[in-house]
């Protein structure tokens, strides 16, 4: 051990007391980023709490709009998620919402929403800002990536493993199906099974794929390094250069990739679009115009055997500004014939997002978060501090988004402790309200849309 | 729509017009310029105004010559107000003008005392067509509790349609509902400012609809080919709709005429000029880009009274309303306002800070709330703007202030061109940013 504060390591947090523990809680169960990572271990900021029959509705458009099923083979190439409240649109949900809809399809690869007829997969696409995601070619990388943090690419490869016929019955009986990467795609745990990736099934693999129509190098590289994401996105993705993504992007996530699929027996991918305007807003019109006519090119009409075979299926996540800068260059690239942006029969394609009702939904929702934070079995649905005005006055102080109602409720949850009070109700809440900040510009000017009365009485002046 | 007998009312009446065919020019400096070069030239014509005229950046867009209809209506109206009269023609160019003597007094004042000539145009103006005087009394009878505020609605922002055939113009469901929408909008933003009864405007709009629809397509287009944008036409229905209802020769719901004359005082074109018109006189203050209406914002600067402070009003004792009442124009002096002003350009830039999230916001949106909350002229902003610009960061107002010629993406859109720029020193102006000085 050494004094030295710069060689000291960090105390021993697991064993801090629980200051939650006056309401059977294990921590304070409300998330504390106001943004949903999927990438975080955190369940209260990764979307893994989530409040299924808040959506319900929207859900089931969405399986209508793009999920194929017996019924209803011919699903949309294309469909809005609009976010209809505007400029309050931050912290509606749309990111859990969309999380949770990839999550409930790679869990079984849509078996119990295609009732067992379709192979599906879905990825959420989250844009970059500042301009990084406005031309076509990169939104052909963030594809791919995309496709290979998501899973979609290595699930691919795992089926291909297993129906390689290389892999032994007695060992495909012994995958872990709810740990795929660590059986299928994990080459010591094959080996240690007496299967040969580097000899045996990895050739194997590579011959389903040139069969399929995959150039060998590709089909290598795949074979090689696909079922990792990690190695893919290392060994491959990260290799290529801008110059790469814009001549051969195309060929890889039109063509390769849905050879891929093809040949691993997936029907088709979803891939879900967030944040939009992040692509739209720092476009200009040739740069619009350019983006519009590939997205026809690659997803409707062009030679690509993703079009095809109809294996891609998007959902772009906008709100009525980006309807508003899109549409003129949509119509002109004929898409509103595939899916249109506005008018009458855009209803048909769009899944909408309005704000919750506060005394229909605030409940339901803070229950999910302080169920998965109780210790107490006995105070499983209880909303213990919180009264059940307080959490619907939460909601509907925060306009009912979601989003900024959580915030609100950590924070009286945080006071609660603090200041030793015995319940968190209606009147607590307005004042903790009255005390934020604007989270957001939008919102000082959101409530009286009415005009102020002038200063000046130029009739009574003087 | 239900017929109501007009009663024209001696007492009340303004008197008629000596002429009804304004010109519909709106850059009033056309005159002066035209003035200056006859006094210069000893005559004018038309082929010589075309070629002499300087261009000139009208609103946001730069018009680089004048078209010879343009010209006739200029010559037309220094005719009719007595500054220019017409030179034996021989040269086969059209007929020269040179100055009356009315006119060097005019061209002097416009050379040294614009204010002044601003002020002699409107009584001139008022004594040919009439229609500034009572364009702004019917602007405060509309309102008179807003003081003659009044919105002007368009079909809603997010209404999304597609084209429609020529003969496809039945009035349905989608018009029905967005007419109403508009109104509600309008309403909502301010109760009085649109005071007309659902049932009246539908009713209005859906009148000016069907007459638009049995019109015939402009150019060659046969009726089963050609095409028609519906919010273009709805537009076309509410300007014609909110015109009848608001500013027809008697005000909404009632029969008593106060215009004279058997035909409207004003028609969809003739309203589109008097607006600019008025609003470089002073005497209104409008604008068609106000963040929290979908339509047109438009109110007086100027009122009917028998008497007002000299502080902070300016008389133009040749206007007068029926009932012998002068009109006044709101022209505080700078001492009289600094601190309201200098107030309220900070609050305002608040609020658009606020809702932008960025620190330099639109001038022009700015200007067009500090006008509406101090009711001063566009001209009277750009001045205390000016005046602002040197007074900080002063005493008691710790800010500093920066104002820039760039114009951002959205204000360089076809309809942000039709705004105008704030004149600082001359030179457009289009971004405005204020900081608090921590000390």
């Amino acid at each position: 051990m050494t004094d030295n504060p710069f060689l000291r390591r960090g105390g021993d947090i697991a064993s801090t007391p629980n200051r939650y523990e006056r309401f059977a809680l294990r921590d304070n169960p409300f998330p504390k980023s106001p943004t949903v990572n999927p990438l975080s271990s955190d369940p209260r900021e990764n979307g893994e709490i989530y409040c299924e029959s808040l959506r319900a509705y929207e859900q089931k458009q969405f399986e209508r709009l793009l999920v194929p099923s017996p019924g209803r083979a011919d699903a949309h190439l294309m469909a809005f998620l609009m976010d209809y409240a505007t400029r309050r649109g931050r912290g509606i949900g749309k990111t859990a919402f969309l999380t949770h809809q990839r999550r409930r399809i790679m869990d079984d690869l849509g078996n119990e929403l295609t009732g067992g007829n379709y192979v599906i997969m879905a990825a959420h696409l989250v844009p970059e800002g500042g301009g990084r995601t406005r031309k076509f070619w990169q939104f052909v990388r963030l594809i791919a990536k995309s496709f290979n943090d998501d899973n979609c690419i290595s699930t691919a490869l795992w089926r291909l493993r297993a129906f390689s016929g290389v892999i032994p019955q007695d060992v495909l009986a012994r995958i872990d199906q709810n740990n795929l990467a660590e059986t299928l795609g994990n080459d010591r745990w094959l080996d240690s099974h007496n299967v040969s990736p580097i000899f045996v099934l990895n050739p194997a693999v590579e011959q389903m794929l040139v069969k399929a129509g995959v150039s060998v190098e590709l089909a290598k590289t795949l074979s090689r390094d696909g079922h990792n994401p990690s190695e893919f996105e290392q060994r491959f993705l990260r290799e290529q250069s801008d110059p790469w993504w814009r001549q051969e992007g195309y060929n890889f996530v039109f063509n390769v990739l849905p050879q891929l699929f093809q040949a691993a027996g997936i029907s088709r991918v979803l891939l879900l679009v967030d944040e939009v305007e992040k692509m739209v807003t720092p476009q200009n019109r040739y740069e619009r115009t350019a983006f519009v006519d590939d997205v026809r090119r690659y997803f409707v009409d062009g030679a690509y055997l993703g079009v095809h075979n109809r294996t891609y299926g998007i959902l772009w996540t906008i709100h009525p500004y980006v309807q508003e800068l899109w549409q003129p260059y949509w119509y002109s690239a004929g898409l509103d014939r595939v899916c249109p942006i506005g008018g009458g029969t855009s209803q048909e394609f769009t899944v909408y997002f309005k704000p919750m009702k506060p005394d229909e939904a605030a409940i339901p929702l803070v229950r999910e978060y302080m169920n998965h934070y109780r210790f107490d079995q006995s105070s499983r649905d209880s909303l213990t501090p919180f009264t059940n005005r307080a959490v619907i006055v939460a909601l509907e102080k925060s306009g009912g988004l979601p989003g900024p109602m959580l915030t609100l409720l950590r924070i009286a949850l945080e006071r609660a402790v603090e200041y030793r009070w015995a319940q968190i109700d209606e009147a607590q809440i307005e004042s903790i309200f009255s005390s934020m900040p604007p989270s957001e510009p939008d919102e000082l000017d959101d409530t009286p849309e009415t005009l102020s009365p002038p200063l000046t009485d130029l009739q009574g002046e003087g | 729509m239900q017929q109501v007998e007009l009663l024209e009312q001696e007492t009340f009446c303004w008197p008629a017009p000596q002429s009804r065919e304004v010109a519909l020019f709106t850059d009033l400096t056309l005159l002066s310029e035209t003035l200056e070069l006859a006094a210069v030239r000893g005559s004018v014509n038309l082929v010589y105004l075309q070629q002499a005229l300087r261009q000139r950046l009208q609103r946001m867009r730069q018009v680089k010559t004048q078209q010879p209809r343009t010209i006739e209506r200029i010559l037309r109206e220094l005719k009719l107000f007595g500054w220019i009269e017409p030179l034996s023609s021989g040269n086969g160019a059209g007929p020269s003008y040179r100055l009356t003597s009315a006119g060097v007094d005019a061209l002097r004042l416009a050379q040294h005392t614009p204010r002044q000539f601003r002020r002699l145009l409107a009584e001139k103006m008022q004594e040919i067509y009439v229609i500034p005087g009572w364009f702004i009394a019917r602007l405060w009878h509309i309102n008179p509790q807003g003081q003659g505020e009044v919105i002007l609605p368009l079909p809603p922002s997010d209404w999304q349609t597609r084209s429609r055939g020529w003969d496809d113009h039945g009035w349905d469901d989608e018009m029905r509902q967005q007419t109403v929408t508009a109104a509600q909008l309008a309403r909502k933003v301010s109760a009085s400012a649109f005071p007309i009864d659902d049932d009246d405007w539908l009713r209005a709009v859906e009148a000016a609809w069907r007459q638009l629809g049995v019109q015939r397509p402009r150019g060659a287009h046969h009726t089963a080919t050609a095409v028609f944008s519906p919010r273009t036409r709805l537009t076309s229905a509410f300007r014609s709709a909110w015109l009848n209802l608001l500013f027809n020769r008697a005000p909404y719901k009632e029969d008593m005429i106060d215009f004279p004359g058997g035909r409207p005082p004003l028609y969809p074109r003739t309203f589109a000029g008097w607006c600019p018109r008025l609003e470089s006189l002073e005497l209104i203050f409008y604008t068609d880009a106000h963040p929290k209406i979908n339509g047109r914002l438009l109110f007086p600067v100027s009122v009917f009274r028998k008497t007002a402070p000299a502080s902070n009003f300016e008389p133009i004792m040749n206007v007068l309303d029926p009932e012998g009442d002068i009109l006044w124009l709101h022209q505080p002096t700078w001492d009289g306002i600094r601190e309201r002003f200098v107030q309220t350009l900070i609050a305002v830039h608040q609020q658009l800070t606020a809702r932008r999230g960025t620190l330099y916001v639109s001038l022009l949106a700015v200007r067009d709330e500090v006008c509406r909350q101090l009711r001063i002229s566009s001209v009277a902003f750009d001045e205390f703007l000016g005046h602002t610009l040197d007074f900080l960061p002063a005493t008691g107002f710790p800010w500093s202030i920066a104002v820039e010629t760039d114009v951002r993406e959205d204000q360089a859109s076809a309809p942000a061109q039709y705004r105008r720029p704030v004149y600082v020193n001359g030179v457009p102006h289009f971004l405005l940013g204020l900081a608090h000085l921590r000390t």
